[in-house]
């Protein structure tokens, strides 16, 4: 399988959405007729132009490679890691900023350390629980103590950081 | 003298150089760190920046880059393994060195040749980029559209396997930032209706989201091969091993002198990046060696070239960030970015705006130089038995939280989290798929001026394009980025043709 021709055309296929997505509100942007020069759909316009000329040609190379090397765009067990780690790591991403908007910084924070731990391997009471509590207890002091960052709001849960540092800050004249 | 009054401004006060201290030191652990790359561990520390003044802000981003430059050779001297990927260079003598007993040796000439580099590189930097500003401060739109199309031809063709992928990696940092209000008339592009992107799509999540984020998702891939627990080889009893004798400091000064050279005038390039002056260096020291059969197994010259090389790309990096407002590296281009989060104005007006701060900056060179020169010298072995104890399984879940709080230490809003975790995707993507993430950074920051060049240019004259036939100097780099692409096609082709034919002969 020619592996790098199969990433040229998924990359090409990339390229063309990219250029679908922008194109289709470029012809959005306001232009003043009285404009001199260049409006600002103009300079856009160009570079979506040129995306397309060069993912054509990064495509058309690619199918050629290909349709030599038979067509074979899948190798067995090629999926297995995407799916097992880094699906869930990027669904991770996702709910840890869903979390974070619900229940504050403490919990979503411990949750998340505690599962990309385990993502990445990790396992024991020690890795898995101790490290993440000690963890986000380190950070929330750092970040929302020393640097004086507002909490995040939670919807459901809220508590207040402020009755702890705000008092600490002022007397260490921070 | 700038740089006398650069020493006052540095220091008039405890936080610039408490900063150079710190960003000295967090440089050598995030350099000597396999995976936490320079860019990275700035990217992760910029929002800190936010509650500093621009002097220690700069300081610090500047600090970190130049001392991690360093750094990353101590984990490839003692592990194997390049803490960064310049280091792979070094890596190639200065393991066999270590099998044999002789890191000290290893790790000190990596410490002389860095220095080496770095200050011949700092001292160009010093004394040159001013006079170059002055030529720069005389260019108008039309040179600057030249400037600006040449470093994307560079940075799109030159970084990467692929001259099309480069390309359409410069292209989409260009497209990204035409997001928001144009520069021009202040009509509104791309914002999707989110409010959010009306100025444009914030700096900060794009680099912790590409820089950061993208590498845990790269590394959880394969997380069966993340080291940990790594084991140092003994130390030989003979002090001869353990230091650089004079008799072989002279025998590498030439070495270092030409290596210095390469990376000097590499890393005035845009987006090349040290790990090509690393190599180049390193091939030039074997090719001309009277010995070049002790190359890769444990030459002194082949740890000198890669070192000296790849620290004389940090000072003449910023070259063409401050007179032409063009970032030499990823680290240029994040310092690029401090400094628009702190008003500085980029480009050769800098100089006359903020003459004492930028000396001030490059005074701190110059000391973190000398911190991470004493510091390397005498624990660059401390420093690897650290690293050696850190569960590398470990470090890149802490990296997810910690890009999450410094993401969200920019304008405390969830929008900026979410950006981040998409541009995360998008960088494992381009990784991946070998796009250039480098030159999608730089153009990302480049691109409104670019376009703002290329308009203005457009106003000056009714003949439209005609205007640059009448200017010889952007002639000159329009023809130097034409050169560039056309030579590096043909370079392809060859390599693609030299391929097939060594298939043919296998077959």
């Amino acid at each position: 399988m020619d592996r790098a021709a199969r990433n040229d055309a998924i990359a090409a296929l990339m390229m063309f959405a990219v250029v679908a997505v922008f194109g289709s509100v470029t012809s959005q942007i306001f232009v003043d007729p009285r404009d001199p020069g260049f409006g600002a759909r103009d300079f856009p316009v160009m570079v979506l132009v040129m995306m397309t000329a060069l993912a054509l040609g990064l495509g058309g190379l690619a199918l050629v490679r290909l349709a030599r090397s038979g067509w074979r765009l899948y190798e067995a067990g090629e999926a297995g890691p995407v799916l097992l780690y880094l699906l869930p790591m990027l669904l991770l991403g996702f709910v840890y900023v869903w979390l974070l908007e619900l229940f504050q910084y403490v919990l979503p924070t411990f949750c998340a350390l505690a599962g990309s731990l385990a993502i990445f391997g990790n396992r024991g009471a020690f890795r898995l629980i101790a490290v993440p509590l000690i963890v986000t207890a380190l950070f929330y002091i750092l970040f929302f103590g020393v640097f004086g960052l507002n909490e995040p709001e939670g919807v459901v849960l809220s508590y207040e950081s402020g009755s702890v540092f705000r008092p600490l800050r002022t007397m260490l004249g921070l | 003298m700038g740089i006398i009054t650069g020493f006052q401004t540095l220091f008039s006060g405890w936080e610039p150089v408490l900063f150079a201290i710190l960003g000295t030191a967090i440089g050598l652990f995030a350099g000597a760190t396999p995976g936490l790359s320079a860019s990275a561990a700035i990217a992760l520390l910029i929002p800190a920046t936010y509650y500093m003044d621009a002097l220690p802000a700069l300081v610090f981003i500047y600090t970190i880059s130049k001392a991690a430059s360093f750094g990353g050779s101590i984990p490839a001297i003692l592990f194997n393994t390049p803490g960064t990927p310049q280091a792979s260079a070094t890596q190639l003598d200065g393991f066999p060195l270590t099998q044999q007993g002789k890191q000290g040796k290893a790790l000190r000439m990596a410490v002389i040749a860095s220095a080496f580099g770095d200050t011949c590189s700092e001292l160009l930097l010093i004394f040159g980029a001013a006079y170059i500003a002055l030529y720069a401060a005389q260019m108008g739109p039309a040179e600057y559209t030249a400037v600006y199309f040449c470093a994307f031809i560079i940075l799109g063709s030159v970084i990467g396997d692929s001259v099309i992928k480069g390309l359409l990696s410069t292209l989409l940092g260009i497209l990204l930032a035409l997001v928001g209000f144009d520069p021009i008339t202040a009509e509104e592009r791309y914002t999707f209706n989110f409010d959010y992107l009306v100025d444009g799509v914030a700096l900060v999540p794009v680099l912790l989201g590409v820089f950061v984020l993208s590498e845990v998702f790269v590394r959880v891939i394969d997380r069966g091969s993340l080291v940990g627990d790594q084991a140092i080889a003994p130390k030989s009893d003979n002090p001869e091993d353990n230091r650089v004798s004079y008799a072989e400091f002279k025998q590498c000064l030439p070495v270092m002198a030409r290596s210095t050279g390469y990376g000097t005038i590499i890393g005035m390039l845009p987006g090349i990046g040290a790990a090509v002056a690393c190599f180049v260096a390193y091939a030039e020291a074997r090719r001309t060696s009277k010995h070049p059969e002790r190359f890769g197994h444990g030459a002194l010259e082949g740890v000198a070239a890669a070192e000296s090389a790849n620290n004389a790309t940090s000072g003449a990096n910023l070259i063409p960030l401050l007179t032409l407002g063009i970032p030499g590296s990823t680290a240029a281009a994040l310092l690029a970015g401090v400094m628009l989060i702190h008003g500085i104005t980029i480009g050769p007006s800098v100089f006359v705006e903020s003459h004492d701060m930028i000396y001030g900056l490059f005074a701190s060179g110059l000391f973190c130089i000398a911190t991470y020169s004493l510091l390397g010298y005498f624990g660059s072995g401390v420093i690897g038995r650290v690293i050696a104890l850190i569960p590398a399984q470990m470090i890149y879940p802490l990296i997810f939280v910690i890009a999450y709080v410094a993401a969200y230490a920019l304008r405390q809003a969830f929008f900026d989290l979410a950006l981040m975790t998409v541009f995360g995707v998008v960088g494992y993507l381009m990784k991946r798929f070998d796009f250039s993430v480098p030159a999608f950074v730089i153009a990302f920051i480049l691109g409104s001026g670019a376009e703002t060049s290329l308009r203005q240019t457009m106003m000056l004259d009714d003949g439209g394009a005609m205007i640059f036939l009448q200017r010889p100097v952007a002639l000159l780099f329009f023809a130097f980025g034409l050169l560039t692409i056309v030579l590096r096609v043909r370079q392809n082709m060859r390599r693609e043709k030299a391929k097939a034919k060594a298939k043919q002969i296998s077959q």
